[in-house]
């Protein structure tokens, strides 16, 4: 007679529509606990480098843009330092501050946004509200100084589209305000509430040599005490001037875990990092120009006649992003493009992060290194040993979910 | 972890593998870029923008990033990847490959001294060339696990096999794709107008 297995597989995902990186992980559980997991990438694969093929490089700019809708002037900046890089183009220094702004300010709407998902995972619902409340006023601000409240449009090649007005100015010295009062408040629920403690630390370990081996980036590696960021690494824009030290745990706490706990650390403190850098881009922003070559057409004769490769990356709110692109002079549009999110890497290390965890867990691990959470739309149960199959929805993990912090609540107190 | 300057890694690369490896161009960005401030003239600024092999004027106060392209014969790969192992991790940042005729170019994307100090990482986007004839490669699986999705996503989409990759899923393309094609391939294994799909 053969074996009889009780382990189950679980597969979560495959798709939600309107995702950046639709992620399928199919994941082994023996009981609880989960004992392998095997993820699937690619059911909303769109082709954006093969759409690249029949667009010249300005088009680009919107297609990179549309890549993600959280992290899109990320994407943006880039591409922008890769083709400037291969053009050998030079962006005048207020661009380059204005383009620094940008990024920061996305970096704390970002950050804002996972943490209010990782605590609507977990049950928290008044602190998703809160999250949600304080996440407006950036957008606010994204709002009046480039137009858009997502896909901003402010990047140009060779600077940026928009310049920062008086008004601009005040509103973001307003937001920095608002944040340096109200969001202490965020802060100490995430880092000293017991309750969240018990339900982030110790969860989704990833601990330091695999973080390394795995090449993890962003959040996620600087969780697990690995000392990069791109912006000191290797500073780009105004980072040359604003010097920015990576946050660490160990910094903090003296030992980094690498558990959930860690990374929302490293989110939340990061946020305070991103009101002193908008603080003194804004100080330190320089008068002149904002564009390299303000007349399209002679913008696109040059970069028609450009030869070259270049590699741009750009530390975003989930990890450093790449862009490699490769011109050909007499073609307007690209021979090669290739673009490496944050979670392109990132994902390896869930396996890791899976083994000996709960399934009440998953829904949290999945989320903690900050991809979207709606992949997790639908759920597929297969009983190995009955051959039954049957479906579980979003709503019944996350059950599963508030369920345990529950249970954890009412055996504490 | 054994951190030496860009310019002294390049020459201990040179020297280990000799002919095997050629210098493309090392580039470095210095604290104080000045070049716009420079140029203030409308011709003299198109020349700039024409020749970006000028480096002259970037040479002011310390570097904050350095950045080499070399090219690499594909059979030194994996002694490669070790010798930089000697020095520091590498830390992959993805592959990127294109389509040139009768040959497919790969380049591997890796940085070291993530960790050192300020302004410190040196990336090495190292060209290795395959011949169409011959698409296989040995995988760096066993030296850098982080590679897996890329060496599966240029297989789906290049069809460089490999060796020694022990998962050969698809990453990024459906299952049901025709076997014979390859969506980044510019010759007739590219994706015929059967499997293009124009959404307006």
């Amino acid at each position: 007679m053969a074996e009889k297995s009780y382990t189950f597989k679980l597969p979560v995902g495959p798709v939600h529509a309107g995702l950046k990186e639709p992620v399928w992980v199919n994941i082994e559980v023996d009981g609880e606990r989960v004992v392998g997991a095997k993820v699937r990438t690619g059911h909303v694969h769109r082709g954006i480098e093969f759409m690249s093929r029949e667009r010249n490089l300005v088009q680009i700019i919107y297609l990179a843009e549309r890549i993600c809708g959280i992290c899109s002037f990320t994407h943006v900046a880039a591409f922008l330092q890769a083709v400037e890089s291969a053009v050998g183009m030079e962006v005048p220094k207020r661009a380059k501050y204005i383009r620094t702004i940008v990024l920061e300010l996305e970096r704390i709407h970002s950050h804002i946004l996972w943490a209010s998902v990782a605590a609507y995972t977990t049950g928290f619902d008044t602190l998703f509200q809160l999250g949600m409340e304080l996440r407006e006023k950036v957008q606010d601000v994204l709002e009046a100084m480039t137009g858009n409240r997502v896909n901003y449009g402010i990047g140009q090649i060779g600077g940026v589209r928009r310049d920062i007005t008086p008004q601009v100015d005040a509103a973001i010295r307003d937001m920095l305000d608002y944040y340096r009062h109200e969001f202490d408040i965020f802060k100490e629920v995430f880092v000293e509430d017991p309750t969240v403690a018990a339900r982030f630390r110790n969860v989704g370990v990833l601990p330091y040599e695999d973080a390394v081996k795995l090449c993890a980036v962003g959040p996620t590696a600087r969780g697990s005490g690995i000392r990069a960021d791109h912006r000191w690494g290797a500073p780009y824009e105004a980072y040359i001037d604003i010097e920015v030290k990576p946050i660490v745990p160990q910094d903090y706490y003296g030992k980094a875990v690498g558990d959930v706990f860690d990374r929302t650390f490293v989110r939340i403190m990061e946020v305070y990092q991103s009101l002193d850098i908008i603080e003194k881009a804004l100080d330190g922003l320089p008068e002149g120009p904002i564009l390299a070559e303000p007349k399209m057409v002679k913008l696109l004769t040059t970069l028609k006649k450009a030869e070259g490769e270049g590699c741009g990356i750009v530390e975003g709110p989930r990890g450093e992003d790449a862009h490699y692109i490769k011109l050909q002079s007499g073609k307007e549009e690209p021979v090669a493009w290739k673009v490496r999110a944050p979670t392109y890497a990132n994902a390896m290390s869930w396996p890791v992060m899976f083994i000996d965890q709960e399934i009440a867990d998953v829904p949290l691990i999945i989320s903690s290194i900050d991809p979207c959470i709606s992949c997790m739309d639908r759920l597929l149960v297969k009983d190995k040993s009955t051959g039954k199959t049957s479906y579980v929805d979003v709503k019944s993990l996350r059950a599963l979910c508030v369920e345990k912090t529950r249970r954890m609540v009412s055996k504490r107190w | 972890m054994k951190v030496v300057d860009v310019d002294v890694l390049v020459r201990n690369i040179k020297d280990r593998f000799g002919d095997d490896v050629s210098i493309i161009k090392v580039c470095k960005r210095y604290e104080h870029e000045f070049r716009s401030m420079q140029v203030q003239n409308e011709e003299a600024k198109s020349e700039k923008i024409n020749n970006s092999s000028n480096e002259e004027m970037f040479t002011e106060g310390c570097t904050v990033a350095n950045e080499c392209w070399l090219e690499i014969k594909k059979e030194i790969l994996k002694d490669y990847v070790k010798f930089l192992c000697e020095y520091d991790f590498p830390h992959f940042i993805v592959m990127s490959a294109d389509d040139m005729g009768d040959k497919i170019e790969l380049i591997y994307h890796l940085m070291l001294y993530r960790e050192s100090e300020r302004g410190f990482q040196v990336f090495l986007n190292t060209k290795v060339y395959l011949l169409k004839d011959d698409l296989n490669i040995e995988s760096l699986y066993d030296l850098i696990p982080g590679i897996e999705y890329s060496e599966r996503e240029i297989r789906d989409m290049m069809g460089v096999n490999f060796e020694g990759l022990p998962v050969k899923d698809a990453v990024f393309v459906p299952d049901d794709l025709p076997e014979k094609a390859l969506p980044w391939r510019k010759d007739d294994k590219a994706p015929g107008d059967e499997l293009i799909r124009v959404l307006d």
